[in-house]
């Protein structure tokens, strides 16, 4: 009877670990996924941070199975669109600027600074200093232009506009280590080297994967594309095809990928053309 | 005598009427819809959401990685639940049908997603696999009747909806109205 009083803890401890869903290997701490950088959804510690138009909500998930609202709040801008968390920053792209928020008391989100440009989408991913933002045309931001651009966010007050590249019609994008995805619409996936932030190298493009989200999680890049939910591998040099999960109708031949996407090294593009001012606030 | 003084010269009015109706004929122009809505119903909405066995993608949607599981959201129909603990092979687990769904975030072993104007928290448990509704906050976002209207890019034509009554319910779908050429 005392052996198993004894066991009994220890068995009630790997229970709880393995009733969570995220990594065991993390531990207890309730873990939280990735999301793409198109998500209106971020999670920060024990806080949700949900945006719809111009309004962003914050939730409290104390209790994780009873989310409570503990405050709401407009952003300051007519059209938001897509949320990234990091570790005590908030980036919140919207159709005419990013404006950067601290959340280090995530209750209380409090706004930092912004970066204004005019009519166009774009999600935005942050990795360290540098933030990477595409700019779409297209419905509801037509008058927009189709860029890549790279801001140096380490001055939340003051971003700084690095570079700028041209795109076809950009959606989601990605960061990892030293690779950066851009689902590029009709151009398909493109990927950048971003050591240089200030001048990225274009690694390869792969015109058969129309994306719209991209994900780069642990090595493995996910791209929700027209055709298909992609995985990739990227461990090594080369992008790696794994699977596609078809998507749309299905008397459509799926779209054969028959070699590994190997990625070319291509002549870095030429320099950038000459920076526009941005207006600041 | 301060009656005097404070006359306003006769074309002010006059001016003001004119400008008024010009913005009324301005504003009351209403190109003919060419979609109409097609309604669920508040009470059957607020029992809609439900985790069924898998089914075929529709539409490419937003993506979300949790763990050994993938999401996919395919745009106000609903989630895709992948456990993609092997990537060259991943599983199909079940659909969560909910209208109005855009967007996935996890924490824990909650799930949480929007549809149209309700928040739904999912408890997932993996062995063995159970995905079920657990609490609905209701009204905690705005309606957009906008969010589900065909895409103009795949539509390939432009849209104008009919105004929704909100009374009736919940637009779930847009049919294209008759007599309206493409």
């Amino acid at each position: 009877m005392k052996t198993l009083h004894r066991l009994a803890l220890p068995l009630l401890w790997i229970a709880a670990l393995a009733a969570t869903p995220g990594c065991a290997a993390r531990g207890a701490a309730p873990s939280t996924g990735k999301a793409g950088s198109m998500a209106r959804f971020a999670v920060k510690g024990s806080y949700l941070f949900a945006l719809s138009q111009r309004r962003l909500r914050v939730f409290s998930l104390k209790r994780g199975d009873a989310p409570r609202m503990v405050t709401q709040f407009n952003v300051p801008t007519w059209m938001a669109e897509t949320l990234f968390v990091t570790k005590n920053r908030l980036f919140v792209g919207s159709a005419n600027g990013m404006y950067i928020y601290d959340v280090k008391t995530p209750a209380r989100p409090r706004l930092l600074g912004q970066v204004l440009h005019f009519n166009s989408c774009d999600p935005v991913v942050v990795q360290g200093r540098y933030a990477y933002v595409t700019l779409r045309s297209g419905t509801r931001c037509r008058r927009g232009k189709n860029v890549l651009q790279v801001y140096d966010v380490s001055d939340s007050q003051r971003p700084r506009l690095l570079a700028s590249y041209p795109m076809t019609n950009p959606w989601g994008l990605g960061v990892d280590g030293n690779l950066l995805f851009v689902a590029d619409g009709r151009a398909g996936l493109k990927v950048f080297d971003i050591r240089d932030p200030r001048r990225l190298v274009h690694l390869s493009t792969h015109p058969t994967i129309k994306g719209y989200d991209v994900i780069p999680d642990k090595r493995i890049l996910i791209v929700s594309a027209e055709d298909g939910l992609y995985q990739l591998d990227y461990r090594t040099q080369t992008l790696q095809y794994l699977s596609r999960i078809p998507i749309g109708n299905p008397s459509t031949p799926p779209v054969k990928i028959s070699a590994p996407l190997q990625m070319v090294i291509v002549p870095p593009p030429p320099p950038p053309p000459p920076r526009k001012k941005i207006p600041r606030r | 005598m301060t009656s005097k003084k404070h006359r306003t010269p006769w074309p002010v009015p006059v001016l003001l009427m004119m400008l008024a109706s010009l913005a009324s004929v301005a504003t009351s122009y209403r190109p003919p819809p060419t979609h109409a809505p097609v309604y669920m119903s508040w009470k059957a909405f607020r029992e809609s959401a439900r985790v069924v066995p898998p089914r075929a993608i529709q539409e490419r949607g937003k993506i979300y990685s949790w763990g050994r599981y993938l999401f996919l959201s395919e745009p106000n129909q609903g989630v895709h639940v992948f456990d993609n603990t092997h990537p060259q092979a991943p599983v199909a687990k079940a659909f969560i049908e909910a209208p109005g769904t855009i967007d996935i975030a996890g924490r824990g072993r909650y799930l949480y997603i929007d549809s149209f104007v309700d928040l739904l928290v999912f408890e997932l448990t993996p062995q063995p696999f159970t995905l079920r509704l657990v609490r609905r906050l209701k009204d905690v976002f705005p309606y957009n009747y906008r969010q589900n209207l065909p895409r103009q890019e795949t539509a390939g034509r432009y849209i104008w909806p009919q105004y929704p009554d909100k009374t009736k319910g919940v637009v779930v779908r847009w049919k294209p109205m008759p007599g309206r050429k493409p």
